[in-house]
């Protein structure tokens, strides 16, 4: 089990991550989303203890009960792989370049679980037919370059699962990828997640991948989960007004309506950008581009409130058909 | 892959051939009257004809082209003017000190530059790694020839831990290895130094790259990744200037040899070219471009070993 308090990353004067809480238990499925510098990849590497030296981290950790605030370098090496394993963005870069993809699965599989070669191999091939590579004998010997982006994030998908991990953490998983084959590598995780038991972390600025992957979603932005709760709950009725700017920017099969002159609408958008880590108004985060802000959203930090069961977001003036 | 070995073998030869052309040609433009320098400015015009004719000076340019390089393919150099004796013997008898101490420095080199790059780019921005920056920039600005006086002075004439010069052969391993030692050191570091610069800031490059990212979430320690991941992508620009190293070595033996009293083809090539020995000057020139022209097409194949995607390519 994976618990996070009050978790918090500072990069000198600037917030990467704000208070942030959460509970992780196996078999989970647990959906991240949030715009680029949300926050949303930096609360994973803290998950994999690979928050950049130069983070300061406070809040606490806990894996299993143990407190990971002084945990070594080596500590962490013996948890990766085995107990917590990660996939990353980008397919094409994420294999190193010179190893064969067989030689790459095998070494995690050799070195942490004490495999024979020949064990390893058969290991690795059982691997490769779990995750869906066709032909795993011949697919085995081959270099990264030969595969294409969704076989190499099949082989990078075997390589996390190498040492049956109880959480597998998917950082933009199918972003790269062409949307069929995005949709099939979603699946796939899904599936692995139910029959391994295994708890899955779907982080993704793909609000529908996440409604497909997950059972449980976090909406950050500015370094804060500005709500949480089941997913079918928050994305059908949304309590925080960037959650409802998120589902409202998605573009749909339908055509948007026309206006009186006949001009088709616009896809509406979340007015302004997201600042920089180091100009994150004191309060909410969302303040300045928020459509129904208060005089006090900007200096005041909301407190949580529950618009529904399991649900919470935080906000001073949550949505009230979602507390309803 | 087969086109790629036929293209750069070609390209080998073709090289080998242009680079005999430019010795050639250099050394007969050179003005200066061998058969005068054999015999010597006593010698009588009719001497000087017959020599002149012995030696073939009066054929033509081309055919003593041809000759010349028709027999050095048979390995015959010619006689030296002021050994008296066959060039391949002289060379014979040299090659393997110079060669030791050409491979003797490239192995220093590359060990101690790859530690010191490897250990500087996983120490980045830190104590290491300003530490090995430092270093190897002194390590660049040293003269060799004076670097190796101070290595004289210190270990032979005032720690006596080893000789100040001279080559017991290798019949007697050990005491060859020990004279080996300072000229290897003083003719690898400066290479080394540039080649630890070399190393530092391709392992940085490697190290931003996701696929790092992937094997320490592997939950691999950071030497394995170091030695395993990095080093190995970092290896194709190491071997471009290794390549270029060994060039830099073997002729850097011209200088070390001659502090160290060494009898290889350095101190050869330095002793014919003060005595005008032009047959043997030909060949060891000769020789030293063809060992650079080996050691780049041997990096040239090496690419291919290292990295799988210019063998698709290829």
């Amino acid at each position: 089990m994976f618990d996070l308090t009050n978790l918090s990353v500072h990069f000198g004067p600037a917030t990467a991550l704000r208070e942030a809480s959460l509970t992780i238990r196996p078999g989970d499925r647990l959906g991240i989303v949030g715009e680029s510098g949300s926050g949303k990849s930096m609360l994973a590497l803290c998950l994999m203890g690979m928050a950049p030296e130069a983070a300061t981290l406070s809040g606490t950790l806990t894996i299993d009960g143990r407190d990971m605030a002084d945990a070594t370098e080596r500590d962490w090496q013996a948890l990766r792989a085995r107990r917590v394993a990660m996939i990353f963005q980008e397919p094409m870069a994420a294999l190193n370049p010179l190893s064969r993809v067989g030689d790459t699965v095998m070494d995690p599989l050799r070195l942490h679980l004490g495999l024979s070669k020949q064990a390893a191999r058969a290991r690795a091939l059982d691997l490769f037919a779990e995750v869906g590579i066709p032909d795993p004998e011949a697919r085995l010997r081959q270099f990264p370059h030969e595969l294409s982006g969704g076989q190499r994030q099949r082989v990078l998908i075997a390589l996390a699962l190498a040492c049956d991990p109880d959480l597998l953490i998917a950082d933009e998983p199918t972003t790269a990828l062409d949307a069929n084959v995005a949709l099939r590598i979603t699946d796939l995780l899904v599936r692995l997640s139910a029959e391994r038991n295994m708890a899955l972390l779907f982080i993704s600025h793909d609000l529908a991948a996440v409604a497909r992957a997950t059972s449980d979603i976090a909406v950050m932005y500015g370094g804060d989960i500005v709500e949480r709760g089941p997913t079918r709950a928050v994305l059908d009725s949304p309590a925080h007004p960037y959650t409802r700017g998120l589902l409202g920017a998605r573009p749909s099969a339908t055509a948007l309506p026309r206006d009186a002159k006949g001009k088709r609408a616009r896809l509406p958008t979340i007015p302004g950008t997201v600042p920089g880590m180091a100009d994150l108004p004191k309060g909410c985060r969302f303040a300045g581009r928020c459509p129904v802000e208060l005089p006090r959203c900007a200096s005041e930090r909301p407190a949580v409130t529950k618009p529904g069961p399991d649900r919470s977001a935080i906000c001073h003036v949550p949505s009230k058909e979602a507390l309803a | 892959m087969a086109y790629f070995l036929f293209r750069r073998t070609l390209g080998f030869v073709l090289t080998l051939l242009a680079v005999s052309v430019v010795v050639f040609a250099v050394m007969n433009i050179l003005p200066g009257d061998p058969a005068l320098t054999i015999l010597g400015l006593d010698a009588t015009e009719d001497a000087l004809a017959a020599l002149r004719e012995q030696l073939g000076l009066n054929d033509p340019l081309l055919s003593r082209y041809f000759s010349w390089i028709g027999n050095a393919l048979t390995g015959d150099f010619g006689i030296s003017h002021s050994f008296r004796v066959p060039v391949s013997e002289l060379i014979a008898e040299r090659l393997p000190m110079t060669l030791s101490l050409a491979v003797a420095g490239m192995i220093f080199t590359v060990i101690l530059a790859l530690i010191m790059g490897i250990g500087a780019a996983a120490n980045h921005r830190k104590a290491g790694d300003w530490g090995v920056m430092f270093l190897s920039q002194l390590g660049i600005a040293v003269p060799a020839f004076w670097l190796s006086m101070l290595l004289v002075l210190l270990f032979a004439v005032k720690l006596r831990w080893l000789p100040p010069g001279g080559f017991p052969g290798w019949s007697d391993p050990i005491a060859a290895m020990r004279a080996l030692i300072l000229p290897t050191v003083a003719l690898g570091l400066v290479q080394s130094s540039v080649l630890a610069r070399v190393t530092r800031s391709s392992a940085l490059e490697v190290m931003r790259q996701d696929f790092i990212r992937t094997a320490r979430a592997t939950g691999f320690s950071r030497q394995r990744v170091l030695w395993r991941h990095v080093l190995p992508n970092a290896l194709v620009p190491i071997v471009t200037i290794v390549g270029m190293q060994f060039a830099a070595l073997v002729t850097g033996t011209i200088v070390i040899e001659n502090v160290f009293y060494l009898p290889g083809l350095g101190r050869l090539i330095f002793q014919s070219i003060a005595n005008r020995d032009l047959p043997t000057v030909q060949a060891l020139v000769m020789l030293f471009a063809a060992i650079v022209v080996t050691a780049n097409f041997i990096v040239d194949l090496l690419y291919v070993v290292i990295d799988p995607r210019l063998k698709a390519r290829a």
